[in-house]
């Protein structure tokens, strides 16, 4: 090796923390975007793959019961693929400890011989199905977290009360159902002929999973040929109840996903903005601290070229180590991350690939980006002349070019001088004030601060996106936060009971009033139904919520007109959900609705907005004029119950015993959900987001600091000078460290205040692009306090532990070490 | 400093493809024309030379003397092309130095010139032997696989060759300076230039450094020395006095110019040594 390249591994090994922080920092980067882009890219394929395998029904009819016969009649329709019935029973699972699952058990004649929605084995490298057998039930793999094994006998109670045991098979892998921890149902399978002893029927089919020839994603497409299906299914004599088809051809959590990917990849890309700053800054000191070994070299001989190369190749060896450390580090946290989403989402995994797009991305982060960052500043400093780079004398030139602006400062930090003679006289405190604050060690960290303005705009810039990136994040929490508390605000109560069929009000009412805890009750009723077009040719199926009119257990958020009133009668207030599929509705229209097969006119009295993904559409009407309607006055189809005691494990007690009572008295409930059980499966979706963009969060605040820390090793390092000076006219160890530690925390403090404002847009633009990935509608922005409370303690510690280490360094400097010339 | 070491018996340990060095024909290998060097300072332009005319012969010897600011850094400075004129010429071994870009000059540099700095400016990071060897890797002027050899044998002429492995620091003021003039020599340039070489070494040291300076003048060299020191400037064959930018005397100092003669291995080797170390040891 040539001493030209020996000079260039020297520089690499011999400043073992700046390299340390060099390569640190590229990793951030490397590793964010090799992370963020394989995973994107595996989960597509796998998610994509696995469902595609399963010849997955785009759309699901539930229908008035149909035989084979009428099933080969609608396999014909044009652009049909496969069309599948199934018989399904909704029954409770209750646990050894008296608690009850919502289970939905689909009844199916061969587990190998379904076409649509098929079903693999738990274990990817098993290639058979378990086989059911009478009074035995396959689960899905997703309820496993119930704890129960193979050859378990489970508990099912029925809607009419009537108990069967069922013994547990196997488990399975459904790709096309939707987890159990996010619904908080379990999905089972049995053959016909339990569930015809469960209740249901082994002839007749309730629902058609429907699978189109050709376009799967193409929504359209897939809501012409299913209404084909439903028209021909009508015709026939049958009727189709519902239908849902929710993102064809993809994954359920397909847009969750993509907003997740998308979002975390603009936040990788900005990491790497942020260590591409953070080298800039460190090249900057660097080529500095090398300008004068640069005049030598080219004094002797070297041309900038060579020198040039030089650098080049020991920016390429800082990305290089970061490349060799980041793409295993990615992969492997790739592969973990990739694991629990699998089983968090319900999807198998595929062979591992580290894909060539991503660790060309990573090359590029790593030797590219900082490459492009770095060059400028090291030409810069490479085409200076020697007599430029060779006439440093006396103390730190940084001063030289800053004179006019030094005696601007002076004038400015003089005036605390010229106020000390009035602080003789001021109060106790004052003086203390002034001596904490003004003193000249703090006087004159803050003159530091400022002296390398470009350095200092590099930290402030790095500081500040870490900032604001963080606080985004944090705000984006609060976002998340307060939506699940707006779409609370639709489902206030503490408790929701839901019937199998209408019981009366008084009945049900007084039963539940019995039980110690309960404080208010509400009875609703829910209703299906159709919107139906001016034209009358085409109709959207959506559902009627009739709470009372005097409700205290809904708080809309309205967008436009008004809540319904008591006294209304044919007053509806539509949501954001029915004005997508129908945008030309507006206030003061009236449409015409089809409720249980009878058409009737009712006017919009108001729209509301509700985030999230809701199917059907939700109507609000008036509990007391639809009962009328539908001649069920006094009827209710749920109980929404407020309790007095609001912590969880009483309103779960109080769960329990309606439940026993209500088993007691012979009343079908089909379900009882407890607000916190609901909130945790609504936040569960989104949860994934908030970990990940923790994560980013934590990647930037780690940059900021290595940025700072880098910064104040530089600072010190380049006063070293100066430092000896002061301490031959008898600066103390603390007086040094005090220099040092107040600079990075008025640095850090600067770029609090700057992450601050500058994370009001990242916010702003981060609300926005999830709420329409995720929530499929902008959020309402929250800025909350907290996310600028936890950064500003982070900068604090961030900047004392930067600080510490360049303050300790300093404070050993013996004058003879730092007077002492090259 | 051992007793041995004051006699430094320089002899260059080979020269680049046999080249001589630049003999002298009576043409100055060296010229300055005219030449005027202004800064602009806050307080107005500052005349650092004014119209200097300066000729120098190949073998010559000629120390630079001045106050502090006279501009006998600028002079050397136009010399190495470190600065260029404001106005007029330099010509170095028949370039036109003042024409010469940014990156060729380099190049040139690395193969005319050997410069020595007050203080030294190894580079830290590396050996002694590295930095012997770095303006050979710069300059390609010897064959990778002779660069090693020669630069030990340089560090062998200043009797440093133990040293050759260690970091610079390890090395006293003197030890370093001598490191840095076998830098100077490793692409064996035919001009040496000097700024203030001694100026940060101890008496007996400097002495030390002159005697090598001598001795490489007798091997045929060309050097050039700034000095504050007027007593080691009448060591050189000729003094040139600068004052206010301008050359204001410029003479002989009683012994002609050194003959130079071809280099080659020590079987050329002149007595100088010997007379250097007498000199020496007269100093002292």
């Amino acid at each position: 090796m040539s001493s030209r390249w020996k000079k260039v591994w020297a520089d690499f090994w011999s400043n073992k923390t700046r390299t340390f922080l060099m390569i640190l920092t590229i990793i951030a980067g490397t590793f964010a975007v090799g992370l963020n882009n394989n995973l994107g890219l595996q989960m597509n394929r796998d998610m994509d793959a696995d469902f595609l395998s399963a010849n997955p029904s785009e759309a699901t009819l539930y229908i008035s019961p149909a035989d084979e016969d009428m099933l080969a009649t609608l396999q014909d329709i044009e652009g049909v693929g496969a069309i599948e019935g199934r018989s399904d029973v909704t029954a409770q699972l209750v646990q050894d400890d008296g608690k009850k699952v919502v289970i939905n058990f689909d009844g199916i004649k061969d587990p190998a011989e379904i076409t649509v929605n098929l079903l693999k084995p738990d274990n990817p490298n098993d290639t058979t199905l378990s086989t059911l057998s009478d009074k035995e039930v396959l689960l899905d793999e997703t309820a496993k977290s119930l704890g129960y094994e193979i050859g378990d006998m489970l508990n099912i109670e029925l809607s009419n009360g009537k108990i069967r045991e069922l013994r547990l098979a196997g488990y399975v892998h459904s790709v096309t159902t939707i987890p159990y921890a996010m619904m908080g149902q379990a999905q089972a399978f049995i053959n016909p002929e339990t569930l015809e002893w469960m209740g249901g029927s082994s002839e007749y089919y309730t629902k058609l999973n429907l699978s189109v020839a050709e376009n799967p994603t193409d929504q359209q497409h897939v809501s012409d040929v299913t209404q084909a299906v439903s028209d021909r299914f009508e015709k026939g004599g049958g009727t189709t109840y519902f239908i849902l088809i929710f993102n064809p051809g993809h994954h359920f959590a397909w847009d969750v996903t993509q907003g997740v990917i998308v979002v975390l990849g603009v936040l990788g890309w900005l990491l790497v903005a942020l260590s591409a700053f953070l080298v800039v800054n460190t090249i900057v000191s660097l080529m500095s601290q090398h300008s004068k070994q640069i005049g030598i070299m080219k004094a002797i001989g070297g041309q900038n070229r060579q020198i040039m190369a030089m650098y080049i190749v020991l920016i390429l060896s800082f990305g290089a180590a970061a490349f060799v450390v980041s793409v295993p580090l990615a992969s492997f946290l790739n592969i973990v991350v990739l694991e629990g989403m699998a089983t968090w989402l319900n999807f198998n995994v595929g062979e591992f690939t580290i894909f060539p797009q991503t660790v060309i991305q990573q090359a590029i982060v790593a030797f590219i980006i900082p490459l492009l960052a770095a060059i400028f500043p090291m030409w810069n400093t490479v085409r200076v002349t020697v007599r430029e780079a060779l006439s440093d004398y006396g103390l730190g030139n940084a001063g030289v070019k800053q004179a006019k602006k030094q005696t601007k400062d002076s004038r400015v930090l003089s005036r605390p001088v010229r106020m000390s003679i009035s602080f003789r006289y001021a109060p106790p405190v004052i003086r203390l004030i002034r001596q904490v604050f003004l003193s000249r060690p703090v006087r004159i960290s803050i003159r530091n601060t400022f002296r390398r303005k470009m350095r200092l705009a590099l930290t402030l810039s790095t500081l500040v996106l870490a900032g604001a990136i963080f606080v985004a994040v944090m705000n984006l929490f609060g976002t998340f936060d307060k939506t699940m508390r707006d779409v609370e605000k639709y489902f206030l109560a503490d408790i929701n009971v839901s019937f199998d069929r209408a019981y009366r009000y008084e009945k049900v009412a007084g039963i539940v009033e019995s039980v110690p805890g309960v404080e208010s009750i509400e009875g609703w009723m829910m209703l299906g139904g159709e919107i139906i077009s001016a034209d009358e040719t085409t109709a959207n199926e959506l559902a009627l919520v009739a709470p009372p009119a005097d409700s205290t257990l809904i708080e809309p958020i309205l967008t436009e007109g008004r809540w319904l009133m008591p006294g209304d009668e044919n007053a509806v207030v539509i949501g954001n959900h029915l004005l997508s599929v129908r945008p030309d509705l507006k206030v003061g229209d009236t449409i015409k609705l089809n409720i249980l097969e009878k058409e009737s006119e009712w006017k919009v009295v108001g729209i509301y907005n509700i985030p999230g993904n809701v199917i059907p559409p939700l109507i609000y009407v008036n509990y007391e004029y639809v009962s009328h309607l539908v001649n069920s006055p006094g009827d209710v189809y749920s109980l929404r119950i407020i309790t007095s005691e609001k912590d969880p494990a009483t309103v779960a007690a109080i769960g329990q015993e309606l439940q026993a009572l209500l088993d007691e008295k012979q009343i079908q409930v089909s379900n009882i959900e407890l607000a916190a059980e609901w909130r945790l499966q609504q936040t569960q979706q989104t949860d994934v987001l908030v970990y990940f963009m923790l994560v980013m969060a934590i990647l930037t605040a780690v940059v900021g600091g290595l940025g700072l820390m880098s910064t104040m090793s530089i600072n010190t390092l380049e006063r070293t000078r100066e430092i000896g000076v002061m301490r031959a006219i008898g600066a103390s160890n603390f007086d040094i460290q005090k220099i040092v530690l107040v600079e990075g925390l008025f640095i850090g403090l600067l770029s609090w205040a700057g992450g601050i404002l500058l994370s009001a847009p990242i916010t702003s633009a981060l609300v926005y692009g999830v709420g329409i990935a995720i929530f499929k509608t902008p959020l309402q922005f929250t800025f909350g306090v907290e996310g600028i409370g936890i950064w500003l303690a982070i900068t604090l510690v961030l900047a004392i532990l930067a600080s510490a280490l360049p303050a300790r360094r300093a404070s050993r400097l013996t004058v003879r070490d730092t007077l002492a010339y090259e | 400093m051992g007793a041995g070491l004051e006699t430094i018996m320089l002899t260059l340990p080979f020269t680049k493809n046999g080249k001589k060095p630049a003999e002298s024909n009576g043409y100055p290998l060296i010229s300055l024309r005219g030449v005027d060097k202004l800064y602009k300072t806050a307080v107005g332009d500052f005349p650092a030379l004014v119209n200097v005319d300066l000729d120098i012969k190949a073998g010559e010897f000629v120390s630079v003397i001045g106050k502090s600011g006279s501009g006998k850094t600028t002079l050397l400075n136009m010399v190495t092309g470190i600065d260029r004129p404001s106005a007029g010429e330099v010509w170095v071994n028949e370039t036109a130095v003042h024409e010469l870009g940014e990156n060729k000059m380099a190049r040139w540099r690395g193969i005319n010139l050997g410069i020595v700095f007050q203080f030294f400016q190894l580079l830290p990071m590396l050996s002694v032997i590295e930095n012997i060897m770095l303006p050979m890797d710069f300059c390609k002027t010897f064959p990778k696989n002779e660069r090693k050899e020669r630069a030990l044998e340089l560090l062998d002429q200043m009797e440093l060759a133990d040293h050759a492995f260690k970091l610079p620091t390890a090395l006293s003021g003197g030890q370093q300076q001598r490191v840095a003039i076998a830098r100077g020599l490793a692409n064996d340039p035919p001009v040496i230039i000097a700024d203030e070489p001694t100026g940060n070494l101890d008496s007996k040291t400097a002495e030390r450094v002159f005697e090598l300076f001598n001795n490489l003048v007798s091997q045929g060299k060309t050097i050039i020395i700034v000095t504050h020191d007027n007593e080691m400037a009448k060591r050189a064959s000729r003094v040139a006095l600068i004052a206010d930018g301008e050359i204001v005397s410029d003479k002989p100092n009683g012994k002609p110019p050194s003959q130079p003669s071809p280099l080659g291995g020590r079987s050329n080797f002149s007595p100088l040594g010997g007379e250097m170390s007498d000199r020496a040891e007269g100093g002292a």
